[in-house]
């Protein structure tokens, strides 16, 4: 059993030997002798909600009741008691899975009952139980030499590793493969696309001492290994295109980071360069744009939009939402680099890994600073340069204007004295002012158009003609939705004109904004004089509507018609050319309805103004201070301040003409990091602790404790993150990202549990070639293409997949590598291949995904692969480059065991499911892949036997045998060649890699 | 057939069935299988084995699990509080800070519908409910239902998954992982989303996460064309026939003998060979136990088909009782789609008289009718039946006449296999807004449904990223007292 060699305890921390049975025998001798063995040992089962055996040592009352077994000790009496029972004797039952109590421990606790187990009652103990750091994952660089081994076999040092130990278990290597399974098998692995015949023609054909190594060459050189191998990243990090959870909104820039993966691998980058920029490409080089967008490793996951957006600040839900946040990020970082499970350390010290709960707290607040967000980069590396200076020299300047501002802020004389008491008053006033009343309305929202020069109109019916002082219009304000933000459908040329004629045959006009774009009012009300002005219907007209996301729409909060100091508007019938009627967000009523968007700005009774006049005068004020402090400032300073203010505008200015920026979902760092605490059992209203943002402790190498000079700035805390993780003595890096090589090299890891290196993951089948690989990898300049150079040009990769009986029964799960594994394709291949057969694969790279299937935006999206056209050419694109929906995904995919974006995959299942037989056998795109390649076939061959023979070439990377031949034949002339076809992509012959 | 080939056959069975799922169920059965020396169908044969439960002896086999989605309110439907209707539009003062989803506590609302005691027991339920009010006798009410979840997304994958988080198998898929299946005609858990389309979060809510794929709930669209995805060839390929077929699958299954012969010992080859006899059987089942026509008119009337406002979810509830006496494990049964407007689930903010009204009444009596329909066939006795929803709604009001979420205390029911029917146990407060009487969490109601099914919620488990992973996370405990 493996959990019995799991907990390797630490004594030390005991009082060691018969003094300490002698203390436990003193009145007060529990807390020092007794308690530290029980805390030790025992507290980490015996406590908590549902405590073992129903015993719990955390209390003198609970501990003493005992648990289901009965009472815990009779006191006095060693021989009688439970506790002696349990911990004692040959094989004692406690504690489990554990090494047992040694014998003095035992004597200790056996003297404390023999004289009368006191045990004080306001006594808490707590969880103690050591883990020891000597594991093989977390320790130093190890010196591993290759083993001495003589054999012809050996082609790569990694040979004589496996040879070694096939030859210890008295196994031997099988046959290398001939060279069309050969090809094959190296396509698919590098490629994820089939040979084509003529590139196995050419490989059998080549005679050249180098020909394999050629090939290995020409396959790793090319474009279609980064699409591959991104994907098996991708996996990994659990990137997918939508934010997941109740109203799985998209991520339309999401992309830019897949085509960094991409990129990133087919230039091959050092990988601890590769994993830096992916922590803090922003922080480490500002200026180039792959480091920028390389960070959209950290938001690749799920995200929770409701609790994100919709909840208030402050709430216990918000804080949830934020932890599991984090939760996730750290989660993913740890998992993918490291091949820790930090993330079972948030309730309490890792149960087997040494861990602490503050390990994982301080990674927490290493990702305090960031949330999930679209941000913009500059594609074009000089554009990135020149913001990132003008950004500096803003920054300068502003903190340059604050520091005079302080100073203006000390000045005073009787003026300003008179200023500031007006102020303080104004703004007392305007913080007493009740929060106001809210509503669920947001206000009225034209249909959407394709494009802007539409002219839309909105009214209302005042019931009588009357005389009119002032219109008052309120923006909208999205809070939530696709497009949150101020003056949402504002239209930028509009007019306002009063008329007695509902139709507005003729009508006054009470201002005309048709003929140039109007600024973006903000939250501003928009106030028009209509002194005199008379009429029963005031309409607005939108002559230019406001751009939503490539569609044009024209919105407004609410509408204010005042005569003599009262609403006239308020609650009157309003009608519009069109609207959308989604209440109680969108009506045409709630033009009227007093609210604007959300807040309370006006009654039957007129306006509810006073906030907006408090807050123009406070503004007022600021400035009439502001003029007078001036003056009053020495002659310096002055003209730091005025330089300073001339020249910031100028600065905007330029940042305005910089070309647009890109778009990355990546991370917004707009906020203080916040403060993160200790969560006592993960428990967000249970704080404990200030933690401050560290690496993890128990990991051998580099310094975990990062120095990070300005604890306000976050992005510092990546990048001391980023550089432990990097670090050279950091081995365990390079073990982790080997390993997962490896596996998907041989279907299975060195490790078998890629993400988990600790002791309830698997051990290393061969230790010293684990270290060895890692080792060399960081030596020779951390190139994974020169990984799967060595992998794939060793003798262990190039044996058959057949299997033998007698060594099947020596080791049937193949973990020794004495043949090559035979593999089923993943879903990407197998939808890649079909492709690629049929004639119709798009080998475009990169760019925004393709959307497979209908989709409409609505308050839940909707996602429906069935109503999707599969001859659409956004079919025939790589399967990288699928849109990738968290809650809905692709069926075909899915039943192929595609990775499930909500959870880190470091590796996929490979099920054979009746679901998945019908797929193959049904779904659309399968079924038109077998007409596509029918058609092919027909162009290439007259004759069908050599059609067959085409089918098979392409299809399965070798011609077809004589019954395949035959059974195929015999189909088609019967019901057709696309029918054949059909049966073809459906046979095991296409689906397994020998 | 001799000793060898017999062997061969048994545990290339036993592969086959992990490689087709990889469940604990599959290993169980065809150990079973083959130390019972059975070489017959597995459907008939599954029937003998599966009462052996999976740790202890189960109490039933199947279950049926309804889940109103965007939150149905307790005390408009079986939390029943006096008080509320004493002080109906006066000030709420519960005695604490109340955090709400989107408002601030409005005054007391009583239900707009009126209350009464019904059966033996007596419980009281409100009148948007009387046909299941007929049924109380039958159900276990667990009135003192928290959350830790006050959002939709979350919450919703709480009751299914036991966690707030995406990427969780859901119970049906963990049921699926223990148990495995009852027939091969039919998946083992099956999915029926409302007519209106898919709940908060999607397909996500049946996922099974990090099981293997095969352990999914298979979503069944009982008026689509293919009912279930893939299940026939599009119409417009022309080229495929019903002759074309059987030659196909004859043809596809020499060309994979032959491959077969060569590769000797991938037990994955056999296991694709027989995914397609499966596939197969799985074709001719489905459409017959879709076809409701074969049901007799009272039986229709029963669920309320004849009536538009219980049409679909009557119609979802008479498959889910064929499906389950055809062998599936677990149906999982939604009310309710989307939050979106006009609302189309339990989601009541604006207005609980109008759509908890709308709700409730296509809900009751085709929720009553597969309770009596499953009594009156037997299969309640072995068929556990849950009602639960992601968190309830609050006593107060949203905006003179809707609610606003309540996580903090809501109503699940149980009914059927091993339930002790006519009782209650949790309570909330006098407002019906906290839990004040063992306060249960999904944890407990999923460890209740697992102990009946003759599963130990502690000993079912999967090691997941480090972790052996659990449907009740680290908690859960059987309710005994609702236990017959």
């Amino acid at each position: 059993m493996k959990q019995a060699t799991i907990a390797v305890l630490v004594g030390g921390m005991v009082v060691g030997g018969l003094a300490a049975a002698a203390m436990a025998a003193e009145p007060d001798g529990f807390a020092s002798s007794v308690a530290p063995i029980f805390e030790t040992h025992c507290v980490s089962c015996h406590s908590g909600e549902h405590p073992k055996g129903g015993l719990d040592l955390t209390v003198a009352a609970k501990g003493l009741a005992g648990g289901e077994s009965g009472p815990l000790l009779v006191a006095g009496k060693p021989d009688g008691s439970l506790l002696i029972e349990f911990i004692s004797g040959d094989e004692p039952e406690m504690p489990k899975d554990a090494a047992p109590l040694k014998g003095e421990e035992v004597e200790t606790i056996r003297a404390w009952i023999v004289a009368g187990a006191e045990w004080p009652a306001d006594l808490v103990l707590a969880d103690k139980k050591v883990i020891d750091a000597n594991w093989w994952s977390l320790l130093p660089w190890q010196s591993v030499a290759v083993p001495p081994q003589n054999d012809p076999w050996i082609r790569t040092p990694i040979d004589a590793f496996i040879l070694a130990k096939l030859r210890e278990h008295k196994l031997s290597p099988s046959a290398e493969a001939d060279r069309p399974t050969l090809i094959r098998r190296l396509s698919y692995d590098l490629h994820g696309l089939p040979p084509t015949p003529e590139e196995v023609d050419a490989f059998v054909a080549d005679t050249s001492d180098r020909a394999y190594e050629n090939l290995v060459d020409r396959l790793l050189s090319s474009p279609r290994y980064g699409e591959r191998w991104a994907r098996h990243w991708l996996d990994v990090v659990h990137y997918g295109e939508t934010h997941g959870y109740d109203k799985d909104k998209t991520r339309p820039n999401a992309w830019p980071y897949r085509d960094y993966v991409i990129r990133s691998l087919n230039a091959d980058k050092p990988y601890d360069r590769f994993v830096a920029e992916q922590i803090a490409g922003d922080v480490l080089d500002p200026a180039n744009p792959d480091a920028v967008v390389a960070t959209g490793f950290i938001a690749a996951g799920p995200w929770d939009f409701v609790g994100h957006t919709e909840l208030r600040e402050g709430t216990t839900d918000k804080e949830i939402a934020r932890s599991n946040d984090r939760d996730d990020m750290l989660a993913s970082t740890m998992s993918t680099f490291l091949s820790l499970t930090v993330h079972c350390a948030r309730c309490h010290d890792h149960k087997f890994d040494p861990i602490r709960q503050q390990d994982y707290y301080a990674l927490q607040a290493v990702f305090a600073g960031v949330d999930r967000a679209e941000r913009g980069y500059d594609a074009d590396p000089a554009v990135a340069r020149r913001r990132v200076e003008l950004a500096s020299e803003q920054r300068r300047l502003e903190q340059t204007i604050a520091k005079v501002q302080a100073e203006i802020a000390g000045l005073q004389n009787a003026e300003v004295a008179a200023i500031d008491a007006d102020l303080a008053a104004k703004q007392a006033e305007l913080e007493a002012l009740p929060a106001g009343e809210t509503s669920h309305t947001l206000g009225f929202h034209s249909q959407i158009m394709p494009r802007a020069d539409v002219s839309k109109w909105v009214q209302v019916d005042l019931g009588e003609s009357v005389t009119l002082d002032e219109i008052v219009i309120v923006p909208a304000h999205e809070k939530y939705g696709g497009h949150p933000g101020p003056d949402f459908g504002f239209p930028p040329r509009y007019r306002v004109e009063v008329s007695d004629d509902p139709e507005f045959a003729t009508s006054q006009a009470i201002v005309d904004l048709t003929a140039t774009d109007v600024p973006h009012p903000g939250d501003r009300w928009q106030r028009h004089s209509a002194t005199g002005t008379r009429g029963r219907y005031v309409r607005i007209t939108a002559t230019k509507l406001w751009e939503r996301t490539s569609d044009w729409i024209f919105a407004i909060g609410e509408l204010v018609v005042l005569a003599d100091g009262k609403n006239v508007a308020f609650s009157r019938p309003v009608t519009a050319l069109d609207s959308i009627e989604a209440a109680p967000s969108w009506a045409k009523s709630n033009l009227v309805d007093g609210f604007g968007s959300r807040q309370r700005v006006a009654t039957a009774d007129g306006l509810d103004q006073r906030r907006q006049e408090l807050e123009a005068a406070i503004e007022r004020l600021q400035g009439e201070r502001k003029q007078i402090t001036l003056a009053l400032l020495g002659e310096a300073s002055r003209e730091t301040l005025l330089a300073a203010e001339a020249r910031l505008p100028e600065i905007q200015a330029e940042l305005a003409a910089l070309p647009e920026q890109q778009r990355v979902y990546a991370t917004t760092h707009d906020f203080a990091p916040r403060p993160i605490h200790l969560l006592n059992r993960g428990d967000v209203n249970s704080r404990g602790e200030l933690i401050a943002p560290a690496g993890v402790a128990c990991v051998a190498g580099p310094e975990a404790r990062f120095n990070v000079a300005d604890s306000e700035d976050e992005g510092q805390r990546r990048a001391a993150l980023a550089a432990w993780l990097t670090d050279w003595r950091n081995a365990l890096l390079r073990r982790s990202i080997v390993n997962r090589v490896w596996q998907y090299h041989f279907g299975r890891g060195i490790v078998d549990s890629p993400n988990d290196f600790g002791r309830m993951g698997s051990l290393p089948s061969h230790p010293e070639l684990l270290e060895w690989l890692a080792k060399w990898f960081t030596d020779e300049g951390q190139s994974l293409k020169e990984l799967h150079r060595l992998i794939v040009t060793s003798a262990v990769y190039r044996q058959v997949s057949q299997s033998n009986p007698a060594f099947e029964a020596i080791d049937g799960g193949n973990q020794y590598l004495w043949r090559m594994n035979r593999g089923r394709l993943d879903a990407e291949s197998i939808r890649d291949t079909l492709l690629a057969v049929s004639g119709k694969l798009d080998l475009t790279m990169g760019g925004p995904s393709v959307q497979q299937f209908f989709f409409k935006d609505d308050h839940s999206p909707i996602y429906d692969y069935t109503q999707f056209d599969v001859d659409d050419p956004r079919s025939m694109r790589r399967s990288v480059y699928r849109f990738l929906v968290r809650s809905v995904p692709d069926p075909l995919m899915d039943c192929l065991d595609c990775a499930d974006p909500s959870i880190l995959t470091p590796r996929r299942n490979a099920t054979l499911t009746s679901v998945q037989a019908l797929a193959l056998l049904n779904n659309p795109l399968v079924v038109r892949q077998a007409e596509h390649l029918a058609a092919r076939l027909e162009t290439m061959h007259a004759e069908r036997a050599e059609q067959i023979e085409a089918a098979c070439r392409l299809a399965l990377g070798r011609g077809p045998t004589e019954a395949e031949a035959q059974t195929l034949a015999q189909h088609a002339a019967k019901h057709g060649l696309p029918s054949a076809c059909r049966v073809l992509f459906n046979s095991n012959a296409f689906l397994f890699v020998d | 057939m001799n000793n060898a080939s017999h062997f061969v056959r048994r545990s290339s069975r036993r592969e086959f069935l992990w490689n087709s799922g990889g469940g604990l169920g599959g290993i169980a059965l065809a150990h079973l299988l083959a130390e019972a020396g059975l070489l017959a169908p597995a459907a008939s044969a599954a029937e003998d084995v599966t009462p052996l439960g999976l740790h202890h002896p189960p109490r039933a086999k199947r279950v049926v699990q309804l889940f109103m989605s965007g939150a149905a309110s307790q005390c408009d439907m079986f939390d029943h509080k006096p008080e509320l209707v004493k002080r109906n539009g006066q000030p709420w003062d519960p005695g604490e800070k109340v955090e709400l989803f989107q408002s601030t506590p409005g005054n007391c609302m009583q239900s707009p519908w009126a209350w009464s005691q019904h059966g033996e027991c007596g419980h009281w339920m409100s009148s948007l409910v009387p046909e299941l009010a007929s049924c109380v006798d039958d159900i276990a009410f667990l009135h003192g239902m928290v959350s830790k979840s006050n959002v939709h997304g979350p919450a919703t994958f709480m009751q299914n998954s036991g966690f707030v988080l995406p990427g969780f198998p859901s119970m049906g898929a963990w049921v699926s992982y223990g148990l495995g299946s009852l027939t091969e005609n039919l998946p083992t858990f099956v999915v029926l989303p409302d007519a209106r389309g898919f709940a908060p979060n999607g397909p996500g809510n049946w996922s099974a996460g990090f099981l293997p794929a095969a352990h999914q709930g298979t979503l069944i669209k009982p008026a689509a064309v293919n009912p279930i995805a893939d299940l026939f060839p599009p119409r417009d390929a022309k080229y495929i026939t019903a002759e074309s077929e059987a030659d196909s699958l004859a043809a596809l299954k020499a060309l994979n003998e032959g491959h077969l012969a060569e590769r000797p010992g991938d037990s994955r080859l056999d296991a694709r060979i027989a995914s397609y006899e499966l596939a197969a059987k799985l074709q001719l089942s489905a459409p017959e136990v879709l076809d409701i026509k074969s049901e007799t008119e009272a039986t229709h009337k029963l669920y309320g088909l004849d009536d538009k406002v219980t049409e679909d979810f009557g119609r979802n509830c008479l498959i889910a009782r064929r499906m389950l006496e055809r062998g599936v494990r677990f149906v999982q049964v939604w009310s309710g789609a989307d939050n979106g407007f006009p609302r189309r689930n339990w989601d009541s903010h604006e207005d609980i008289a109008r759509d908890h009204g709308d709700m409730g009444r296509s809900m009751d009596r085709p929720a009553a009718a597969l309770i009596k329909d499953l009594k009156a066939r037997g299969m309640l006795e072995d068929t556990i039946v849950i009602w639960t929803t992601e968190f309830g709604r609050m006593p107060c009001s949203q905006g003179g006449q809707g609610r606003d979420h309540n996580p903090f205390g809501f109503t699940s029911w149980l009914a059927g296999g091993g339930v002790r029917g006519g009782v209650s146990y949790g309570a909330t407060d006098e407002w019906s807004y906290k839990a004040v009487e063992n306060p249960t969490y999904c944890y407990d109601l999923h460890a209740t449904v697992l102990h009946l099914l003759g599963i130990d919620h502690e000993r079912l488990t999967f090691r997941h990223n480090g972790i052996d992973r659990r449907l009740t996370d680290v908690h859960g405990r059987v309710i005994q007292d609702v236990l017959a």
